[in-house]
């Protein structure tokens, strides 16, 4: 050291600059005081430490801006203390400069790890002094600028997800019966979860998981939301849907982006569902009376945004469910999650969870268990992507169902309307306004001509139209219709679970045949102040079917076959079969 | 390094091949790759065979690659996966988008 320490900082820097607190850790006293001297002079204020327990104590009272700690000290050493104060700094950059008087590599090497920032030679040397504060300054600038922006993007992807989340999950039915897990990644989840009532009141869930993860992922889940929640409430079915779904995508998102799915629509009377995977792990469809998987529906489609032309209508099954079954969807986050030691979390142990969860008691919330089970394997591990878990009971609850409460609603609201209405049936002969259609063989085919229908009734109406209603009555007619009358199905197969698959199969196929079938729907509407009249005529060119039997029947509750006849029967006013049961006419009333 | 590269002596096929986990981190190192290699008739091979792990960014990487050999009237082929990657590439039905052998 040359001159006296004043003299010496006077000469290159301006005095009193407030540079904030620096504590100074050496066990001699000399050196401490000569130190604090010339940092004092720069402008800090300064706090002393005897040793390394010291520092430490003066670290959590004082919070310096830097540290100064020599090597080897008593009590504890410098290397110690650093490695507990890097410990306790939680991302904040505070400087440590070590004082050591030996520049040897291994002492460097074990100063760096214990968490040193920079080296200052003992005896110190003023201008090295003062290049070690300016370069610490300028790093420790930049760290807080860095934190500083990271805070504000943290905060505005904060709001933005909230919007976010919002836009995407607006639309969806508040169901409280399904359970989920879901667990982001980051702030943005690719993973998302839908879910709508068709007209008909199937409830469609659709859960997709696009490629990796956080905002970019997050973006492409706007426009599935919206083409998932405008179709579905039409009345389209799922294979429909997701080809509009992908072609959107398909032009959307750049070529290494795509999105996997898992689309369940459950049918409302809880008879059977018609599910699609696309690229996710299993469905798996779970038997609560026996306790086992009854079936998993593995991924037979590529996900969507890839191939703008790829068919769904191939890929899509019909299942069979009883009351009580469970639905179970997952995204590829959960079996590929991975414990401390590296294991995944994987189908097999997922598989066993979920059976030992179910084999206990019914009144067990066992899908708390399957969560417990996850946490506790993946506890300490880090979350590498989006998880979700959805678990869909099929039970009345979750569909809310008009079998019971819709039809007595129509029932009643049929008899007002009738003795509202001052016009009868029979009067009806000028309409104000008819829809006249002619369906043939491909487009029978390929079209699903009800939420056609029901667009277009919705145009010509200036009062609200009861859509459940209608879709209910077109849909039940024409499929009975087609599925009787053209295609002479037997429904009695849909018994059981294996004339259930033969019914769909044996449709598939049949369809492929009718060429020069025809189908008529003509739709005529009366409209009044509060309410109105439809009209509906189903004919097709078959040769019709036993309506007889099936008009006839009175309880509906536990018969086989017939249920969409007598729920048609409840709905309207009048339901007539003509010939041998190739025309069907029914009048329908309503008002509000 | 985790993605090697091999050009046959005719420079007719590109083998690729990728190590130990496969997924969004090697997104530039995959690109390399391929990128600068473009004829008609070249065939790219992903060899898979130590590819312990692959994520759905991988899977589009092969997408990428894919558009890449269209565009260069070149193919691609993916071989060797072990079982648990197959599994992966068959959840995602790519049997339909590549030749895996």
């Amino acid at each position: 050291m040359t001159g006296s320490p004043q003299k010496a900082i006077q000469e290159t820097t301006p005095p009193l600059i407030r540079r904030g607190k620096a504590l100074v850790v050496d066990d001699d006293i000399t050196n401490r005081f000569v130190l604090s001297e010339f940092l004092s002079i720069a402008g800090y204020e300064t706090i002393e430490a005897e040793n390394g327990k010291q520092a430490i104590e003066r670290y959590i009272e004082q919070q310096p801006d830097i540290i100064f700690m020599d090597v080897m000290m008593p009590v504890m050493d410098g290397l110690e203390s650093s490695r507990q104060i890097k410990a306790m700094a939680n991302g904040e950059f505070v400087p440590i400069i070590f004082l050591t008087a030996m520049t040897d590599s291994d002492t460097i090497t074990r100063c760096t790890e214990a968490g040193g920032d920079d080296f200052l030679s003992k005896p110190i040397n003023i201008i090295q002094l003062q290049a070690k504060i300016h370069s610490m300054e300028r790093i420790r600038n930049v760290h807080r600028e860095i934190a500083a922006l990271h805070n504000e993007i943290y905060h505005e992807q904060q709001i933005a997800e909230h919007i976010f989340t919002y836009v995407i999950t607006r639309g969806n039915t508040n169901i409280e019966h399904i359970h989920t897990l879901q667990r982001p990644a980051e702030l943005f989840s690719g993973d998302i979860l839908l879910t709508d009532f068709s007209p008909s009141r199937d409830l469609h869930i659709l859960l997709a998981d696009f490629t990796g993860h956080g905002l970019s992922a997050a973006l492409g889940a706007l426009p599935v939301s919206e083409v998932f929640h405008a179709m579905s409430a039409k009345g389209y079915r799922i294979d429909e849907i997701l080809s509009s779904i992908n072609k959107k995508l398909s032009q959307l998102l750049p070529t290494n982006m795509f999105m996997a799915v898992q689309y369940v629509c459950i049918s409302h009377n809880l008879e059977y569902i018609s599910v699609c995977n696309c690229g996710m792990p299993d469905i798996l469809l779970l038997d609560r009376k026996r306790k086992t998987i009854k079936t998993r529906i593995p991924s037979r489609g590529i996900p969507l945004g890839i191939d703008s032309e790829f068919d769904f209508s191939n890929i899509f099954e019909n299942r069979d469910i009883e009351y009580g079954d469970r639905i179970l969807l997952s995204s590829d986050g959960v079996i590929e999650a991975t414990n401390t030691r590296g294991e995944q979390f994987g189908e097999q142990r997922f598989e066993q969870v979920l059976l030992s969860a179910i084999r206990k008691d019914n009144t067990h919330p066992y899908f708390d268990d399957v969560v417990h089970a996850f946490d506790s394997f993946c506890q300490g591990s880090r979350q590498m992507d989006d998880i979700s878990l959805v678990e869909i009971p099929c039970i009345s609850e979750n569909i809310p169902s008009w079998n019971t409460q819709r039809a007595m609603h129509a029932i009643k609201n049929k008899e007002k309307s009738i003795k509202d209405s001052s016009k009868k049936v029979d009067d009806i002969t000028d309409t104000s306004s008819e829809i006249n259609l002619l369906f043939n063989g491909y487009c029978l085919k390929n079209v699903d001509p009800v939420p056609l229908l029901i667009n277009h009734i919705n145009q010509l109406s200036n009062t609200d139209v009861p859509h459940q209603d209608l879709f209910v009555i077109l849909s039940e007619l024409y499929t009975n219709s087609l599925d009787h009358g053209i295609l002479n199905l037997d429904s009695s197969l849909k018994s059981n679970a294996e004339g259930f698959e033969k019914y769909f199969s044996e449709r598939e196929q049949r369809l492929n045949t009718i060429d020069k079938a025809r189908i008529r729907i003509i739709v005529q509407m009366q409209f009044h102040g509060t309410g109105g009249l439809f009209k509906i005529i189903i004919e097709d060119s078959g040769s019709g079917f036993n309506h007889e039997y099936f008009t006839s029947l009175e309880n509906k509750g536990n018969a086989l076959s017939g249920r969409g006849i007598y729920l048609v029967k409840q709905l309207c006013t009048s339901l007539t079969y003509f010939g041998p049961g190739n025309k069907a006419e029914a009048v329908y009333q309503w008002s509000n | 390094m985790a993605v090697t590269t091999q050009v046959s002596n005719d420079e007719k096929t590109i083998t690729i091949r990728v190590e130990g986990r496969f997924d969004f981190t090697h997104q530039k190192e995959f690109r390399e790759a391929y990128k600068n290699h473009c004829a008609p008739g070249l065939l790219f091979q992903v060899e898979l065979s130590s590819t312990e792990y692959m994520d759905s960014s991988a899977l589009g990487m092969l997408l990428l690659l894919k558009e890449h050999a269209d565009s260069c009237n070149s193919k691609v082929i993916l071989k060797k996966p072990s079982e648990g990657i197959k599994k992966i590439l068959d959840m995602a039905n790519f049997g339909q988008q590549f030749d895996i052998h």
